[in-house]
């Protein structure tokens, strides 16, 4: 079930909503784990198992890990948790992957089992890792209550696409939490900002970005606002996502972690991963960089090591050589920032800062989006003018044209503008007062009527 | 409470609950529709609960279909997504088409040359295996053609709208078909608003008189001129209606021509090798289902239709190879021929065609629009 569908609307979240709020708070937990499980189960009732087996086992060998002060006992059920959870993950994730790429190196033809990739493994085998590392280290609590875990595992705003939350985090908060009228409205805005950057943004310069694809006149132009309208889409569709996330979370009285602020105002890669999938991040700087020695190490060591942790990154994005390319693009340009890139970006003025962030990560999505090393390369071409085809055609033009409101919203919306003036009138200027619930309405309504005009739109980083 | 007053919280909170539990009560109280009218399709109906349909996920995507297709206030909201879409977002197209004027535009965009030189081919292939007494072809532009050419508004259409030059595709058939040509581009002048419909792609009954005439001349004949008009709607919800979703865009009339040789025409349409149905009309009127009411032009698309005209000289003869476009024109052609045979060679095969449809010294025109010869690969099968 994704956030922007009618059934999520309409069939769940009222009831769901109605029964958290009716119940006595004891109960509450016991609600949201039966709507999590029904959620998730929508549409994958066979991988709900699969869900359920790796919380189990880390449920279990994490009380082990509490439970025992012989610290090589310890050790073991650590690594024995680990390797159960990504070897999950590895089998239905990478297992293709792996096939494919042996077959092509000795020219084998073992046979890849093509299982379908079960929703969300990528975030929740994240989260049960973080778990079982935090009680090893004694940074949280055991949970000795298996539907607590599950709980926080399964809880259903989280739950398919981030954000990545950390047991830490919302340890108290499975146990005891309230729900203040502000909490809920704070939770229904951002949720509602959420599905308007979904469906009203992310959708509609989506369809820019598959019509430069598609296209059979294809232009030097059309191939950079294709692209740029690809930036867009991803943004949009993911913060969207992590949007509602934190907003149905909030509505429920958890407080999740920030996934993205503005990423594309960054004016370095460095900065920009810093603003973009902050959870994701996160994760990766805790679980192993930092435990691989980060920064303290030789140089050749620390560059070993953002390689190795870039290009975990990418693959974590997908199963395919491209995006551990993609993983690879970004720690490759850490690295010269760190060694030189930085400095020369300081001495030039802010513009060209923001032009090389930009242009990075731009070029960064064609690693991303374009599944083959010949598809990256004819799209590079036609953009740097490489290709034989004209500057611009009517196709670019009408392109750009009929977009020009939607892009110059998006891109107005992608800076932290809006917060920005959300500080200047405060929370209780009756500009506010007035102008919030009902934008936000015009927003939900206006949301719905596209969805009820259009086909089904994943989410993107559902691949994940 | 008072502060809560002056807070957006209470009045955010309440927008928010009054959208879910409002259109879920709606949902609710809406009874299921089996048809959407304006965009005359079926829609999705509540799944079946079965064990394998769970599991396999069909039951969840059908039930998301089923809740989309069912959704109470449908369609005050789809046409509120196209103002949103044309007014706000100032994207002119909706779903694929404009709307200019409240005049319904198709988005016609990209040659398929393949195609059309593929058509061509075909045309010359049945020329040569039926050799008719006389061959004429003659294409139809679609209503978008009137843009390119500045007929349609005033205002520049240059990258404002995404269109195609529909005279590559006049001019290619024009150039290799061996066949006389009969030149209608002259349809989507600036007369054009009175020759298509607002809300279909095809010709409007007026529409098909000018084409009729044309036609007629480049047969070498004296086009007839019709005498009465009746109309039979003022509702009617062509094709690209749907599409545009416009309060701007009236309803179209379907007017009928009737004279005493029209109407003392009979049409049989052939279903399939062993089934035709005749009628005393060469206008079958709609019935209360029928969702395309332009069928009320020779029942609709049907492989083989045959106009007999017993006031016409006996032995003449013409076959039409066309597509829907031809049906409001065929009666008037008729007007001058005892038997007009209409081929659809996307329901019918050639071969079929060849031995079971009577070539001899009939005259053969090629009537197709643009628009199926760019994008239907088998409007020449």
């Amino acid at each position: 079930m994704v956030f922007s569908s009618p059934e999520f609307l309409f069939l769940f979240l009222p009831p769901l909503l109605a029964a958290y709020f009716v119940v006595p708070e004891r109960f509450r937990n016991a609600v949201l784990l039966v709507a999590s499980l029904i959620f998730y189960a929508w549409g994958e009732p066979v991988y709900i198992v699969l869900m359920l087996v790796s919380i189990t086992v880390n449920y279990v060998l994490a009380l082990v890990i509490a439970r025992t002060d012989d610290p090589a006992r310890a050790r073991a059920a650590l690594i024995t948790a680990i390797v159960v959870s990504l070897g999950l993950l590895g089998f239905f994730k990478y297992a293709d992957l792996v096939v494919g790429t042996i077959n092509g190196l000795v020219g084998s033809s073992l046979p890849a089992p093509s299982l379908p990739l079960p929703i969300g493994i990528s975030f929740y085998t994240f989260q049960i890792i973080s778990y079982t590392i935090d009680v090893y280290r004694g940074d949280a609590p055991v949970q000795r209550r298996w539907p607590t875990l599950a709980l926080y595992i399964s809880l259903f705003p989280q739950l398919i696409a981030g954000p990545i939350v950390r047991y830490k985090t919302i340890a108290e908060q499975l146990l005891d939490r309230r729900t203040r009228l502000e909490d809920f409205a704070d939770g229904v805005a951002r949720f509602s900002v959420g599905l308007a950057k979904k469906v009203l943004i992310a959708n509609n310069v989506g369809l820019v970005w598959s019509g430069a694809l598609d296209t059979a006149q294809p232009s030097v132009l059309l191939a950079w606002v294709g692209l740029i309208a690809f930036a867009l889409q991803i943004y949009f569709d993911f913060s969207g996502y992590s949007d509602m996330a934190i907003g149905l979370g909030r509505m429920f009285g958890f407080t999740y972690p920030e996934n993205f602020t503005h990423p594309y105002i960054s004016q370095t890669v460095t900065e920009f991963w810093r603003r973009w999938h902050m959870t994701l991040g996160q994760w990766f700087r805790d679980y192993l960089y930092i435990p691989m020695g980060g920064n303290r190490v030789p140089y050749l060591v620390w560059v070993r090591n953002v390689l190795v942790v870039w290009f975990l990154t990418g693959l974590w994005h997908g199963a395919a050589w491209n995006f551990a390319l993609w993983g690879v693009y970004f720690g490759v340009l850490m690295i010269a920032e760190k060694a030189f890139l930085r400095d020369l970006l300081y001495r030039a003025p802010r513009f060209v800062r923001h032009a090389y962030l930009l242009f990075a990560v731009l070029l960064s999505w064609t690693l991303f989006e374009l599944g083959s090393v010949g598809d990256i390369s004819r799209y590079l071409s036609a953009m740097f003018g490489l290709a034989a085809i004209p500057f611009a055609n009517a196709e670019a033009i009408y392109a750009l044209r009929s977009n020009l409101v939607l892009f110059t919203v998006a891109i107005v919306a992608s800076m932290p503008i809006l917060a920005w003036l959300k500080q200047r009138l405060g929370e209780r200027s009756s500009v506010r007062v007035v102008a919030a619930p009902v934008l936000q309405g015009v927003l939900l309504v206006v949301s719905w009527a596209y969805l009820v005009d259009s086909s089904f739109n994943p989410f993107l980083y559902f691949r994940f | 409470m008072r502060d809560s007053l002056r807070s957006p919280f209470l009045p955010s909170t309440l927008v928010f609950l009054v959208f879910i539990f409002g259109f879920t009560l709606l949902n609710l109280l809406t009874p299921s529709r089996d048809v959407s009218v304006t965009e005359r399709r079926t829609l999705a109906q509540r799944p079946q609960l079965t064990v394998d349909s769970v599991m396999s996920g069909e039951f969840a995507s059908a039930y998301s279909t089923y809740m989309q297709d069912q959704a109470a206030l449908r369609e005050p909201l789809r046409f509120l997504k196209s103002s949103v879409q044309r007014k706000v977002l100032r994207n002119p197209e909706n779903n694929g088409v404009y709307v200019i004027d409240g005049f319904v535009v198709d988005k016609f965009y990209g040659i398929e040359e393949r195609r059309v030189d593929t058509a061509g081919r075909r045309m010359n292939e049945i020329i040569a295996d039926v050799r008719p007494s006389a061959a004429y072809l003659a294409v139809i532009p679609t209503k978008a053609q009137a843009l390119v050419d500045g007929a349609l508004t005033d205002a520049p259409a240059h990258g404002k709208y995404l269109l195609s030059d529909q005279n590559v595709i006049i001019d290619h058939l024009r150039r290799t078909v061996d066949a006389s040509y009969i030149d209608l581009s002259t349809l989507a002048d600036e007369n054009v608003r009175s020759r298509y419909y607002r809300t279909d792609p095809h010709l409007t009954t007026r529409g098909a008189i000018d084409a009729y005439e044309t036609l007629a001349r480049g047969l070498n004949l004296d086009p007839v001129t019709t005498v009465g008009f009746e109309p039979l709607t003022d509702r009617f919800i062509g094709s690209e209606y749907g599409r545009a979703a416009a309060w701007s865009v009236p309803l179209d009339t379907i007017e009928l021509a009737h004279d005493p040789t029209i109407d003392g025409m009979t049409l049989c349409r052939q279903e399939s090798a062993d089934h035709t149905d005749c009628s005393p009309s060469v206008y079958v009127l709609p019935t209360a289902d029928t969702v395309d009411q332009y069928d009320v032009f020779l029942g609709g698309l049907a492989p083989i239709i045959e106009i007999t005209n017993d006031r016409a000289p006996a032995g003449t003869k013409l076959v039409i190879f066309k597509d829907s476009y031809a049906h409001a024109i065929a009666p008037f052609l008729a007007q001058h021929y005892r038997r007009v045979t209409l081929v659809d060679l996307r329901y019918v095969q050639r071969a079929y065609v060849l031995d079971h449809v009577d070539f001899s010294n009939a005259t053969v025109l090629f009537l197709y629009s643009t628009s199926v010869i760019n994008t239907d690969p088998r409007a020449l099968n």
